[in-house]
Order: C-alpha cells, then structure tokens, then sequence
C-alpha cells in the first residue's frame, strides 16, 4: 500500500480579528509522521479540523492525492481522527464502538466481527471487547480511540493531542507504541502537540506554528540544530542569543565582534549584523591551555542540579546572562561566585534570522 | 460543643413539614379508609366504579398525550437550543421561561379566547374561508390537551436541554469523522445519548399532568373530567370524603411510583456518561 498524499496550499482561517490559519501550507505523505508543535493557541487545531472537515478555511486549498477535497464533508474524507478527549461513545462497548465507523459503511457482519478483533489486537486490547469506555484506564481509551479510527483503512490519521491528558510515565509508554503503531499501519499521522520532547521524540517531521502561521518545517535534528529563527530556537529547547557586526570573512567562515569580543563562526554571514544562537550543551568548561575558537570568561550566577548535567547561569562580559549545561561527572559542583573559562566551536553555534516568526 | 448547635437548626423547617405536610396527609389516609365505614371499601371503587373508572381512563389519556407532545415539541426546541450560538441560546431560554411568570389561570383564559366556537382561531378560519361552520376546539380533550401542552413545555424543555449540553460535541464529529451523516451521527449517537434526559422530562411532565386542575376545569368546561376535578367535587360538592381521599391517595402512589422511576432515569443518565 502506498500512502496517500496529502497537500494544504495557503490556508487562511480568521476568527473576528484572530487570525488562526495565516497562509499555512503543508505536504503530508510517504507515510510520515508529521507533527504540529506550537504554543497554546497558534492554530494546531484549526489546521486538523480545516484538514479533517470541520472548520472551513476563508481561502486556500487542500488535495488529497492531487485531487481537491476542500468542497468535502467530513464523513466524505475517509480521514482517521483520535481527539483530544477521545470521544468514545459512552453508551456502547469497546467492540461496538470500533465496530461502528464499518457500520456505517454497511460492511457484512462477519467481516466486521473479524476487523474489529484485528483492530483491537492491533492495539491489544482484545480481551477488552466488551467493557464499556467508562470502565477502562485512560491509556486503554486511548487505544480504543485509535483502533477506531484505523480500523476503516482511512486515508490518513489526525491525533490532536492523543496524550497530554495521561501522566508522564503512561505518555512515555503510549509514545513509542504510537511510533510502533506507525511502523505497523503504514499510513501518514499527523500529530498535533505542544509538548516539544513529544514532538522531537516521535516525528520523522516537524512542523512549527505560532500566531496561525507556519514558522518552520523540518527534522526534529534540523529544527533543533538549524533553528530558522529566535522563536523556533527558544521554543525548541533552551538557547544563548546575541547580536554581532561581522568583521572579516576567509573561505572557512567570519569573524564577528559581539560585545567586545573577537568570535568565530563557520559558515557564510548573511549580512553585516548577525544573531547568534548557541545551545547550552555546547558550551564546555576549559581547563588549561588550547581548546575552541570561541573563548570567553564568566562568573556563576546559579546553578541548578538535573541528574545528568548542572544547569548554570553564567554572567559574561559583554554577552550577558548565559546559560551551560556541564556534566555531572566531571567537575566538583559549581558555586556561585565562581570565575570560569568558557568556549565553543566555530560551528557549534549558528546564525539564525532575528524575528519571532510570526509576522510575514 | 459549639457545632452541635447546628444539629438543631433544621428543626423548625422539620416541623413546618410534619404540620404541614405529614399530618394532613396521614389524615386523608385516615380517611379514606375509615369514611364512610373501616375498611377498604373505597379502594375498591377503583374497579368496580363506572364512573371511576371513566375518570381515570380520561385523565391516563390526556397525560399521556400531554407528555407525548410536550416531549415532540421540547426535543426540538431543547436540540436547537443546544445548537445554537450563546447569545440565541439565551434569548431561546428566556422565551422557553416566559410563560411561567403567567399563572396558569391566565394562560387558560387565554386559550379560552382563542379556542372558543367565536374565539380567534375559528373566526380567521372562517373569515379566511376555510371552514363553515366553528370547530369544536374547546370543551373537549383536544382543547384540554392543548392547553396543558402549552403548560407544559418548558418542564418539557428544560429537563432535556440541560442533559443535552451535558453531551460532549465531540461525540457527534467523532461520528462524522467516521463516516457517518449528520443525520445518521445524530440518530446513532446524539438520541441514544439524549434518551435519559427525555425520560426524566416525561416523568416530570407525566407528574405534573396528573394533579391539573384549572386547565381541565377551564378548557374542559365540565365535559372532560380529570382527577383533580373529581376529587374537588367529591369532597366540595357530594361530600364524599371516603371516595375523595381515596383518589387522592392513590394519585400520591401514582406520582410516587413515578418518582421512583425517574430516579432509574436519572441513574441511567449517569450511566449514559453525560458530563
Ligand atoms: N470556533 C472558534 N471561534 C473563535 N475563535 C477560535 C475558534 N477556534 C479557534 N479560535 C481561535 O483561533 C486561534 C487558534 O486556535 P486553535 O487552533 O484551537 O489553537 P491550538 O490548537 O494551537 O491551541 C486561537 O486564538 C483561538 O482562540
Ligand atoms: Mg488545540
């Protein structure tokens, strides 16, 4: 089975003065999982209901293999949805809830005893059949949700925020057997959530909104090493921002004055002023002589224990306030007060465009 | 002990229900079995009356119709309630309130002037050619089942627009996302759903038909008796006290039962999963 492809061109959607969808487009195909992450807000659900049927958009459009499906009503779609509450049916049981999208559909009665036990195994939840939803655990809805929305062969599956409502353990759990579900059904998801580890964990896309637009679209890697600007940066893990003035430029990258200090960095300037980005868990702690291009001088501000790695505010002259993750097991802890040398690769941090993304 | 106090607060209301309440109806109890000799002669009027029995027969019919059409028309208007936007929602809900700061006298006269053989209805009927002669609008069950159908219908409504907004909307996308119709989501999954509430609504409407009394007397006009009338004239007109106290318990039983029932209504509607 070759997945279907899904294409949204240039939707719009405004609410009074909100603007919910602002010329959003998305390709969705190959059998991917595509994940929307934004803030509260940014339009996640407008752009599944606009996909599925059910909001729709002023202007733009939407193909399903090529083919317009914008004029369809949302039983026509043949799209998989699992919603945020769920929403099984209280006043049937596990089996007639997943049994009712092929009644529906008028398929014979024992090909729809057969499918809906393949469904519920899919999920194994087969001994299950006959309890109704209100008896079952929060991560056992959910699998009845999905099963349901497989077990018709849809063209597509839309989750909008399948796990938020389970705590954290079962949300790890329920995340890999979604990633293994994936694998197994060989249909294209799109995954709405604001939860950036869920997102970078279970994507092979990522697709980033604010404010109803689209700010970027890429590897959970790429997003998170090549952020195209400040908000992606800060909303995708913690990053270190400061403005420079190119100085010189050789065949290997530039060199930038930023406070006071000589800095370099890879790649080509793209213009005379430049934002920097640096993650936090590239900076390392020098000790002795040598080490990277980049080297600056700091004072502890804070410092605060994760297990793995210290989080540490540093006051540096010139850049300000930053932040560093520093191993654990390597150094004794930091205290306040503490002077330190701190440095980075030329390529370990990266230019991005000074804007927050949602203006065009 | 200071909260101990409290213990003694719900005593004068306790006492205004047993005065109030408990002792006239043990009375009537009393009565029934002891006027106009001991025993349980009166009960058994219940099936050897002719007259009884036609009563009852006549106040079972239009309660039943009264309760069928009140929960029709409510289900509608309660599902478009539903529906609608927050701010028709609530001029919907004012309109549905309306008719129960009229007393029930009032409304009865009301239809009184439209229903009557010169009233408003048959005369633009017939100024409009429709019929010859005026129809025989009032004085029968028809007029008596039209008034306390208007009577009726915000305790119709209100029951059943309450339970709906308890359903979850995302029920019935769910539905269509699944492939189902708007009319085959609502009619497999919204009216399942919203059956509880309509039970509970028909209890109430159910209950409160039975004891009507100005309505009937009104719209009525003395050729449709129902039960509330009957008592009134066995006690106030025949002083037949046994007879009168008699059906008034039974009427008490009847309602009764009928909470009883709605009360497997309203556990049922936990069931269902209304929010
Ligand atoms: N039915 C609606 N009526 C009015 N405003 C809406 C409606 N749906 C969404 N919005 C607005 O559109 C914006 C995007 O909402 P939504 O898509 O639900 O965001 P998200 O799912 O990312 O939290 C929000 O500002 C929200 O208030
Ligand atoms: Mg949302």
């Amino acid at each position: 089975m070759t997945a279907h492809v899904l294409e949204a061109d240039r939707l719009c959607k405004r609410y009074g003065t909100v603007a919910a969808l602002d010329d959003v487009s998305l390709r969705v195909g190959g059998g991917r999982f595509v994940t929307l992450l934004g803030p509260s807000g940014s339009g996640k659900t407008t752009l599944l209901m606009a996909i599925a049927g059910f909001v729709q958009p002023d202007s733009g459009s939407l193909t399903l293999d090529g083919a317009p499906i914008g004029h369809l009503a949302p039983e026509k779609r043949n799209f998989g949805m699992v919603f945020q509450g769920y929403a099984l049916f209280p006043h049937l049981t596990v089996a007639e809830n997943v049994a009712f999208p092929l009644q529906i559909r008028r398929v014979g009665k024992a090909e729809t005893t057969e499918r809906v036990k393949a469904a519920l195994d899919l999920v194994q939840l087969g001994h299950l059949a006959f309890r109704m939803p209100k008896q079952l655990s929060g991560g056992q809805q959910q699998r009845v949700a999905l099963a349901r929305a497989l077990v018709f062969r849809p063209n597509l599956l839309l989750l909008d925020e399948p796990l938020s409502a389970l705590d954290k353990t079962l949300r790890l759990s329920m995340q890999d057997e979604l990633r293994d579900l994936h694998g197994r059904v060989g249909l294209s998801f799109v995954f709405v959530t604001h939860d950036q580890g869920e997102a970078l964990a279970m994507s092979d896309d990522v697709a980033i909104m604010r404010g109803g637009r689209l700010v970027q679209i890429g590897s959970p890697a790429e997003l998170y090493e090549r952020p195209a600007n400040r908000f992606v940066a800060g909303f995708l893990g913690r990053s270190n921002f400061w403005q420079g003035r190119v100085a010189a430029q050789d065949a290997a990258g530039f060199t930038y004055m930023a406070g006071g200090h000589r800095l370099h960095q890879a790649g080509k300037p793209p213009g005379p002023a430049v934002l920097v980005s640096l993650r936090p868990e590239k900076l390392m702690v020098l000790e002795g002589a040598g080490g990277p291009a980049n080297q600056v001088s700091g004072t502890i501000a804070t410092a605060s224990y994760g297990g793995d790695s210290w989080l540490v505010q540093l006051d540096v002259d010139g850049l300000g306030r930053m932040q560093a993750m520093l191993p654990t097991w390597r150094r004794t802890p930091p205290h306040m007060g503490e002077a330190i040398r701190i440095g980075w690769d030329a390529d370990a941090s990266v230019i991005i465009d000074d804007s927050e993304g949602d203006t065009a | 002990m200071n909260s101990g106090a409290y213990r003694w607060f719900p005593i004068p209301a306790l006492l205004l229900l047993v005065l109030a309440y408990l002792v006239p109806l043990s009375q009537v109890l009393m009565i029934s079995v002891t006027d106009p000799e001991l025993g349980l002669g009166n009960y058994a009027l219940l099936v050897t009356s002719p007259s009884i029995a036609r009563v009852l027969a006549t106040t079972a019919r239009i309660c039943v119709i009264t309760a069928t059409a009140a929960l029709v028309l409510g289900y509608v208007v309660a599902y478009c309630m539903t529906q609608a936007r927050p701010a028709v929602r609530r001029l919907m809900l004012v309109g549905v309130l309306l008719p129960l700061w009229v007393s029930v006298l009032a409304r009865s006269f009301a239809w009184v002037t439209l229903l009557r053989r010169e009233g408003v209805v048959n005369s633009v009927l017939m100024g409009a050619g429709l019929i010859q002669s005026p129809l025989p609008l009032m004085w029968n069950e028809f007029g008596v089942s039209v008034g306390m159908i208007h009577t009726m219908l915000p305790y119709a409504i209100l029951p059943m627009a309450s339970h709906m907004r308890g359903l979850d909307p995302a029920l019935m996308a769910a539905a269509r996302g699944m492939g189902a119709s708007r009319a085959q989501a609502f009619r497999r999954v919204f009216l399942p759903l919203s059956l509880p509430g309509v039970i509970g609504a028909g209890v109430l409407v159910l209950i409160f038909s039975l004891g009507f009394y100005v309505t009937p007397v009104l719209l009525g006009g003395g050729r449709v008796r129902m039960v509330a009338e009957y008592i009134s004239l066995q006690i106030q007109e025949l002083l037949q006290w046994g007879t009168g106290t008699m059906l008034a318990t039974a009427l008490i039983a009847a309602i009764g039962l009928l909470l009883f029932l709605l009360s497997r209504a309203v556990g049922l509607r936990a069931l269902s999963g209304a929010r």
